[in-house]
């Protein structure tokens, strides 16, 4: 009998270069900090701060996470990325120049380098954003790991248009409702895409490298429907100024996060391998 | 006949090894079935390619149940 097949996955160098990049957006974001951190520690709003986070979410996560994905896509959910090389020859320099100049438009290096930012990570999330969403809407995986997936990646573009929104607002001077889209970008971003990310790959990695009981097939739907529930909630409380609809999606929010934290702790207490890692 | 391999247990690629070792040795008309806490793509890749059929059911409590046979 034959032994592994790795067939599936892509060539190691789609997957290699977007973590080579990944840690200089993170020395960046410390040479920022250095050069001015009480800026940072002073205001959300100080360019600095806008900066860092930038660098950590744009150029250092979103690296990995898309890098990531490509990876195991295919062995996690049977989600094969059709020419896994020609779409990281297309993201990864997409990512990783926009990566930079969001930053330094942000740091005072003006409009142009915000507008090319904005269409240089809209080519790069958003060729990720098909190419992911067609491999995801393909697979013939069964179960909850592969609908939180999806649910990711569509996170993912809402975000991104979010964002695309708010640098036109610098970067095109649009008149949009600032603070509105900022709230809805930073959560959309946040929970809609990290953390149900996070979601999709612990129903996958915590049963299989620490041993533990699977998350059973109710609480890994129920899970990424509050999440979605809550962004949801919240987009439509603040675009209509409903109050009483924002505090629900908070509290569906915190039972979601919560929820997934008690979940997760509860399987590790019961797992298998009682070796401590 | 039928084999069963509990694999939840096993740290990867153990079930893997596990069901390669034990697919030489199915007859005919006989099933292995594994029992897994994810979907096992890698070794669906396998078992096409080396001719054989299978079936895949997601219980409750989110084990992955897979029985092979030959095509």
């Amino acid at each position: 009998m034959s032994a592994l097949s790795f067939e599936q996955a892509p060539p190691a160098s789609v997957p290699l270069r977007f973590f080579v990049t990944a840690p200089f957006f993170g020395v960046a974001a410390g040479l920022v900090l250095a050069w001015n951190w009480q800026a940072v520690t002073a205001s959300r709003w100080a360019p600095e701060t806008v900066a860092v986070v930038h660098l950590m979410t744009v150029g250092f996560m979103l690296q990995v996470m898309a890098g990531a994905l490509l990876q195991v896509m295919p062995v996690a959910v049977g989600a094969n990325v059709s020419h896994p090389k020609l779409v990281a020859a297309i993201v990864h320099p997409s990512l990783t120049l926009g990566g930079a100049l969001l930053p330094l438009g942000f740091l005072g290096a003006g409009p142009l380098a915000l507008q090319a930012a904005a269409v240089l990570l809209a080519i790069g999330v958003f060729a990720f954003v098909v190419v992911a969403g067609l491999a995801l809407a393909r697979s013939p995986a069964v179960g909850p790991p592969l609908l939180v997936l999806r649910l990711a990646v569509a996170g993912l573009a809402i975000a991104a248009a979010l964002g695309l929104a708010l640098v036109s607002v610098f970067g095109f001077s649009l008149a949009l409702p600032l603070g509105v889209l900022i709230d809805l970008h930073v959560a959309w971003a946040s929970l809609g895409w990290a953390l149900m990310l996070l979601l999709g790959v612990a129903y996958l990695v915590v049963p299989m490298f620490q041993l533990t009981p699977s998350y059973s097939v109710r609480t890994g739907r129920v899970l990424p429907a509050l999440l979605l529930s809550a962004l949801v909630g919240w987009t439509v409380a603040m675009t209509a100024h409903l109050e009483p609809l924002a505090w629900l999606s908070t509290a569906l929010g915190i039972a979601g996060v919560s929820g997934f934290a008690i979940v997760t702790l509860r399987l590790q207490s019961k797992r298998r391998r009682k070796v401590t890692d | 006949m039928s084999v069963t391999i509990d694999a939840r247990g096993l740290l990867p690629p153990e079930p893997m090894e596990r069901v390669l070792e034990a697919l030489p040795a199915l007859a005919r008309g006989d099933t292995l079935t594994l029992l897994l806490p994810r979907e096992p793509f890698p070794l669906y890749a396998v078992l096409t390619r080396e001719g054989f059929v299978w079936q895949t059911r997601l219980e409750p409590d989110g084990t992955y149940v897979i029985t092979m046979r030959h095509a």
